[in-house]
């Protein structure tokens, strides 16, 4: 079997949390998967957190698909020195499990998971999902069965939004929303006081000609009763931040040879520099094959769509050079196949090479 | 007339949401399809909803966030950001621009606005509605370039989750209105793009049946994108590039002829979709030749 690139291996065997970044379909979970082998192989005990992967590929490789890490079984071929255990994040899951965590109490708990609110935002919404994967990933980390822990952002377009997720609720956790908007205007409906007294209140009324007085009622009550819960998370975010922010801890950028995608790359990177994290590495994905580039070269006339295809890459390639310098720079084939089984991933994992 | 003109019936309606996985080619379908209705006479918009946006791109301009854009005659976009959106809907929808003065430009208001599950993705479905049907001079055409499948779905299944939960008042009010809108098909279908590989196209299957029950706005046509043609080698000079591109093309004809044996039995099910072919193109640089459209759509085979 070939070898690891040497520059790849030190990025397996030095952190002990890799993030991948990137676009929609840039092959983000396979590779992820096949980083995970490859670690694994060289003697580290990996957790890998998945968020969606293609039900396929969790069953080639017995991936479980419950938020519980589960060790999978490695192929003797691939001669793994190490472990590899994977994990599916399920939102509802980790959610349930912070709010049962943060709560003062079982019967706080019980009233916030029975609320509606909590129930539209902890399933039928996107937006908590990077929260999830983030207070998951503490967990992970923290886990001593474990020296490395790969994760795999969302697979949408919203990569961005995991960044920021720690931050977000830095208005709630400073109890301004809490003491000045939303506890008087509770207070006040609950005395049966005709007109709003306190600026917050009057905040209040404004904000119900948009929302509907109910609607403003039920929400602010839940807001109440998830208060601690609400600290709770922003505390767990502050952690995982300074988390993401140790040495030891990479951002790998993942893309394909588009110009599309390279410029969602480096608006990623830029957008991690920003935030103080690492882009150790950025992984361009599906490139030409040596053989046919090779081939392409020497008759430019046999196929031309592969042509305009190399000469685009190349460009591309380019540009995401400028774009991110500091960054190791990793190139994969495109596989005519769609992996199988555990060893076609470890074999992509081999297939990476650093680009000079 | 519809076997020569296989888009009329979908540029005829006034909102076009383009969705699909990612990567595969959502904004270009989308561009395209501006690119083509424009070029028929009709005043097209397309928005986005991105952090960086891609349309300025593929029309070789510069646009600034939720700011509508000239890209070429008869076509703007603009990419709509969450902030602005919630602006619009309290001055323009509401008609309360002192409201928003005295209430929302409040940065606790806002974080507290912010919280709340589902507000984002009314608001900006309500945008899309405004564009159609509220404004003073709404344009012929608005194309929605879409989130990636999951997400999109989860913004189709929004007006039901708000509506589901014990919401009242004007916001109810939006979202009721915008759901009729959305579910009115003459005038919104939503447009799937995919390309002809074996697990996509696995996941296709699964998905449409999926939207179609779940999103208010019907599923009208499927857009089977990267469709190679077979290279012809000259005079039997086969290179290690054209084996490769030989391989490549009989792979995506089999998992091609899995994916419209699915849709046909979507089909008998009653849920049926007109089906575009789309050329592979290699490489796709920016910004787009004027004549794009009409190149590559018009070349494209209707299944």
């Amino acid at each position: 079997m070939a070898e690891l690139d040497p520059a790849l291996a030190n990025l397996v065997t030095k952190s002990r949390v890799l993030v991948l970044l990137g676009a929609g379909g840039v092959g983000k979970t396979t590779s992820s998967v096949a980083l995970a082998l490859a670690a694994a192989q060289a003697g580290r005990r990996v957790a890998l957190l998945s968020i969606d992967p293609a039900k396929r590929l969790a069953a080639a490789l017995g991936m479980p698909l419950s938020g519980t890490p589960k060790p999978l079984v490695l192929p003797a071929a691939g001669e793994f020195k190490g472990t590899l255990s994977a994990a599916m994040l399920d939102q509802k899951e980790v959610f349930d499990a912070m709010v049962r965590r943060h709560a003062p109490s079982e019967s706080v708990a019980t009233r916030i998971l029975a609320h509606p609110a909590y129930r539209a935002a902890s399933t039928k919404l996107s937006g908590p999902l990077e929260y999830m994967a983030l207070a998951k990933l503490q967990d992970l980390a923290n886990d001593s069965q474990y020296d490395l822990v790969i994760l795999d952002t969302p697979p949408d377009d919203h990569a961005l939004d995991f960044l920021a997720r720690p931050n977000v609720l830095a208005g709630f956790a400073d109890n301004k929303v809490m003491n000045w908007l939303v506890k008087p205007f509770l207070i006040a409906g609950k005395l049966g006081l005709g007109r709003l007294l306190s600026a917050g209140e009057k905040l209040m009324g404004g904000i119900a000609k948009v929302t509907g007085v109910t609607s403003l009622h039920s929400f602010a009550d839940f807001l109440v009763l998830i208060q601690e819960v609400i600290d709770g998370f922003h505390q767990a975010g502050e952690k995982t931040a300074a988390l993401l922010r140790e040495s030891t801890t990479n951002f790998v950028v993942i893309t394909v040879a588009t110009r599309t995608a390279a410029r969602s790359a480096v608006h990623v990177a830029q957008a991690l520099a920003d935030y103080r994290y690492k882009t150790a590495a950025v992984l361009i994905n599906r490139r030409l094959p040596a053989l046919v580039a090779e081939a392409v070269r020497q008759d430019p006339g046999a196929v031309p769509v592969l042509t305009k295809r190399l000469a685009g890459e190349q460009a591309v390639v380019g540009t995401l050079s400028q774009g991110m310098t500091g960054a190791l720079r990793f190139g994969l084939p495109e596989s005519e196949r769609e992996p199988a089984e555990a060893m076609d991933l470890l074999k992509l994992a081999h297939q990476i090479r650093a680009l000079s | 007339m519809s076997a020569v003109d296989p888009f009329a019936a979908l540029l005829n309606r006034r909102l076009l949401l383009v969705t699909g996985k990612g990567g595969i080619g959502k904004s270009l379908c989308a561009a395209a399809l501006g690119q083509l209705a424009a070029s028929r006479g009709k005043r097209v918009l397309i928005v986005e909803a991105a952090g960086d946006a891609a349309i300025p791109h593929l029309f070789g301009r510069k646009a600034g966030l939720h700011v509508e854009t000239p890209m070429a005659p008869n076509l703007a976009t603009i990419n709509l950001e969450p902030a602005g959106n919630f602006r619009d809907y309290v001055v323009k929808h509401l008609g309360q621009p002192r409201l928003f003065d005295k209430v929302f430009s409040n940065r606790v208001v806002q974080s507290f606005i912010n919280a709340i599950p589902g507000f984002a993705e009314v608001m900006l479905l309500g945008r899309l509605f405004y564009e159609c049907e509220l404004q003073a001079t709404p344009p012929d055409l608005v194309i929605f370039d879409g989130y990636a499948s999951g997400h999109f779905l989860s913004l189709m299944t929004t007006p039901d989750a708000v509506l589901e939960s014990d919401l009242g008042g004007p916001l109810a009010k939006e979202v009721t209105r915008v759901k009729q809108f959305l579910s009115n098909a003459e005038k919104c279908a939503s447009i799937y793009v995919t390309v002809a590989e074996e697990l996509v196209v696995s996941e296709c299957l699964e998905f449409l049946p999926l939207l179609r029950q779940k999103s208010p706005a019907v599923p009208a046509a499927l857009f089977i994108n990267r469709l190679p043609a077979v290279a012809e080698p000259k005079g039997g000079d086969v290179n290690a590039a054209v084996d490769y591109w030989n391989r490549r093309a009989a792979g995506s004809h089999s998992a091609l002829k899995h994916l419209l044996a699915g849709v046909q039995a979507l089909a008998a099910a009653g849920m049926p979709f007109s089906v575009v072919q789309l050329a592979e193109l290699g490489f796709v640089d920016e910004p787009l030749p004027v004549d794009f459209a009409a190149t590559w759509l018009k070349g494209a085979p209707l299944g």
